[in-house]
């Protein structure tokens, strides 16, 4: 049971990351590749707090959105003047720009060495060991953003997300400022990933910059790639998958010799065929 | 979302859970004879050279216990499990071998970022973790708790202090350091730099290269420029350690190298032979039982031992067996016992844990790479 609820927070972990990268990939149509870096900050800014300023947990996953969002309005603002592949490589930069500065800003990182130790969260006075009293936490706080995408997705603001994902130039001609809406979507979806870092940090326990390179931004995409986009609950179905899937081909009698292996050219050849018959996504109204 | 969604999700959900379900709640139950210890090893991604190396040492250990009558009458089972050298997957690899594989012990995990990931588990599970090549120094240095952490590999300190004091009988003043940016080899060269004092070294020029960098000429030419008695490197992957002495060469440097126990590794040497020679290294002082370990691998696998911390997960495996065979069931009690026990090692003579959860015993010797072999200086 311990076992199905540590892989039941991994995956709200991110399905909370894939619901909140669906909101500028799905919604807003912009190809982002740095989700890892938002996740990073929310992880290293609640790591930094709760361990050296003694700060609560709540307190430092508010102070992680609130530079998580800060970092992408920022990044929106210079990103907005690119479209499509052009955007998706300055996000990438991005990406490497905030790993670099988690792996050699040492003295205040430990860099490679990393930030062991993190406590876990306390709610109401009593500090979550439990790792299922840590799953409710999870699940909380993916129904909350679960519930605010959807209520953005289904907003005015996110019927003119969609409209920029269409065409965006129709929409200028509307009046709409599309730079704006690009910026909001941007740093809200960030400030979610901050939460999920948050998560992270607090329950593992110990983070380094490893966790928060580009291929981690990578799987976050094929995440909601696969779940589909636009779709808030393909995000989680996505993240059951990717999560689910690699743990399930360990019970698979593999010989043991090659297992490792194999397991990943299973894995990866399962995932080329649901691209095959579902290109579009097993939830997805949109395909990239 | 349509009908024909829902259904595919329904059927996704069901198939996942009940697989699950079946392991999580009724293989755990499945009653058998055999004693159960987990192999947590990178197999696949970038310590995979290590994790290989040592997953076949560790079933070499298993093996030889198994022919030789078991432990209380019983067969040890090894349930391996690949850590993909990541942090989460470690983690999640662990959490499987504790909660659905019901082991009593883990072998494991490969390489020291990803054992301090998985250091909570154990010690809120009360599990013992035995890793054939972690740094005790990076939880100590922390103040981290090691109730059940343990580690076979060679103790980093005492490894550099005999490097040092040999050093420093060189005549050695100055020394530049180049490492990989990985918490293994910045533990390293952090150790060898606050220590270099205490032998009269200095550390002129220092060098923190990306991991998996192959491009050291530009780092070389500037330490070149300042011409140090030595360098002391730390990479973990077999292809830096080739291509940085290697361009060394190239570039005409003159400077002696200095390296930790980890470039004592027989497939790197066989590969690159020729580049290591000169490299100065610490060692434990050689005994029968690395002989007979090298030679019952090449028996076995029919190739040199893979990675440099094969011998210490062969120890790993064999150390907890004894602390098994002496009635040791699992958690605080296995813990006790495993302080307690001391075994005759292949790495180390005289093997057995210290209060920090390092290997005690063991003199270190100062070796060279000649001609192709490894080769004592004293």
């Amino acid at each position: 049971m311990a076992y199905l609820i540590h892989l039941a927070i991994i995956s709200s972990l991110y399905a909370i990351l894939g619901i909140s990268l669906n909101l500028v990939v799905g919604y807003a149509g912009l190809l982002s590749v740095t989700h890892a870096a938002f996740y990073g900050i929310g992880a290293y800014t609640t790591a930094l707090l709760t361990l050296y300023a003694g700060w609560g947990f709540f307190t430092s996953l508010v102070c992680g959105m609130a530079i998580a969002g800060c970092a992408a309005c920022g990044i929106a603002i210079i990103s907005g003047r690119f479209k499509g592949d052009y955007y998706a490589l300055v996000s990438f930069g991005f990406n490497i720009i905030v790993f670099s500065i988690l792996l050699n800003w040492q003295t205040l990182t430990r860099g490679p060495l990393g930030i062991p130790g993190i406590p876990r969260p306390v709610v109401l006075g009593m500090p979550l060991v439990q790792n299922g009293h840590f799953l409710l936490l999870a699940l909380a706080l993916l129904g909350v953003v679960y519930m605010a995408s959807e209520w953005i997705a289904r907003s005015p603001f996110g019927r003119a997300l969609k409209g920029i994902r269409e065409d965006e130039e129709v929409l200028r001609v509307f009046g709409y400022h599309v730079a704006t809406y690009k910026t909001i979507i941007c740093s809200i979806s960030a400030m979610c990933a901050a939460v999920a870092g948050s998560l992270f940090a607090s329950y593992i326990s110990y983070i380094d910059p490893s966790t928060f390179t580009l291929n981690e931004s990578i799987f976050i995409l094929s995440i909601i790639i696969l779940g589909g986009l636009a779709n808030m609950r393909g995000s989680i179905v996505g993240a059951l998958i990717f999560v689910l899937l690699p743990e399930l081909l360990r019970f698979v009698g593999f010989p043991p010799d090659i297992a490792a292996q194999t397991r990943q050219v299973v894995y990866g050849l399962i995932l080329i065929l649901l691209m095959m018959y579902r290109p579009q996504g097993i939830m997805g109204e949109y395909a990239l | 979302m349509n009908i024909k969604h829902t259904r595919v999700l329904i059927v996704c959900v069901a198939v996942i859970a009940c697989v699950f379900v079946y392991y999580a709640f009724v293989d755990q139950k499945q009653i058998d004879n055999d004693i159960r210890i987990g192999g947590a090893f990178g197999l696949s991604g970038n310590c995979a050279e290590w994790g290989e190396g040592e997953k076949m040492a560790a079933q070499m250990a298993v093996d030889e216990i198994n022919a030789s009558g078991g432990v209380l009458g019983k067969q040890v089972r090894m349930i391996i499990e690949d850590t993909q050298c990541e942090n989460k997957t470690t983690v999640n690899a662990v959490m499987k071998l504790i909660h659905a594989d019901n082991v009593v012990a883990i072998i494991g995990p490969t390489w020291g970022d990803a054992y301090q990931g998985a250091s909570a588990v154990f010690n809120q599970t009360k599990t013992v973790g035995i890793s054939p090549d972690t740094a005790m120094e990076a939880l100590e240095l922390e103040n981290q708790p090691i109730d059940y952490i343990f580690s076979t590999y060679a103790p980093q300190r005492k490894e550099i202090d005999a490097l040092q004091t040999h050093a420093a009988r060189m005549g050695i003043k100055t020394v530049a350091s180049v490492w990989d940016q990985d918490s293994y080899s910045t533990m390293m060269t952090r150790l060898f730099k606050d220590a270099a004092v205490n032998h009269g070294m200095q550390v002129v020029e220092e060098h923190e290269m990306p991991t998996g960098n192959q491009d050291f000429r530009t780092t070389i030419a500037k330490i070149k420029n300042k011409n140090p008695d030595a360098i002391f490197i730390s990479f973990l992957a077999a292809h830096t350690k080739a291509s940085f002495l290697k361009q060394a060469k190239d570039l005409g440097l003159q400077s002696r190298i200095l390296s930790a126990a980890d470039i004592q590794d027989e497939s790197v040497l066989k590969s690159f032979g020729a580049l290591m020679d000169g490299v100065i290294y610490t060692y434990p002082i050689a005994t029968s039982g690395q002989k007979t370990f090298k030679e019952a691998y090449y028996a076995k696998y029919t190739t040199e031992p893979q990675g440099p911390s094969a011998v210490n997960a062969y120890d790993a495996v064999r150390i907890l067996v004894a602390a098994l065979a002496s009635g040791a069931e699992g958690g605080e009690d296995l813990r006790n016992t495993l302080l307690r026990t001391r075994i005759k090692g292949a790495f180390i003579e005289d093997l057995g844990f210290n209060e920090k959860h390092q290997v005690g015993g063991g003199t270190f010797e100062v070796k060279t790479i000649r001609d192709g072999a490894f080769v004592s200086l004293q």
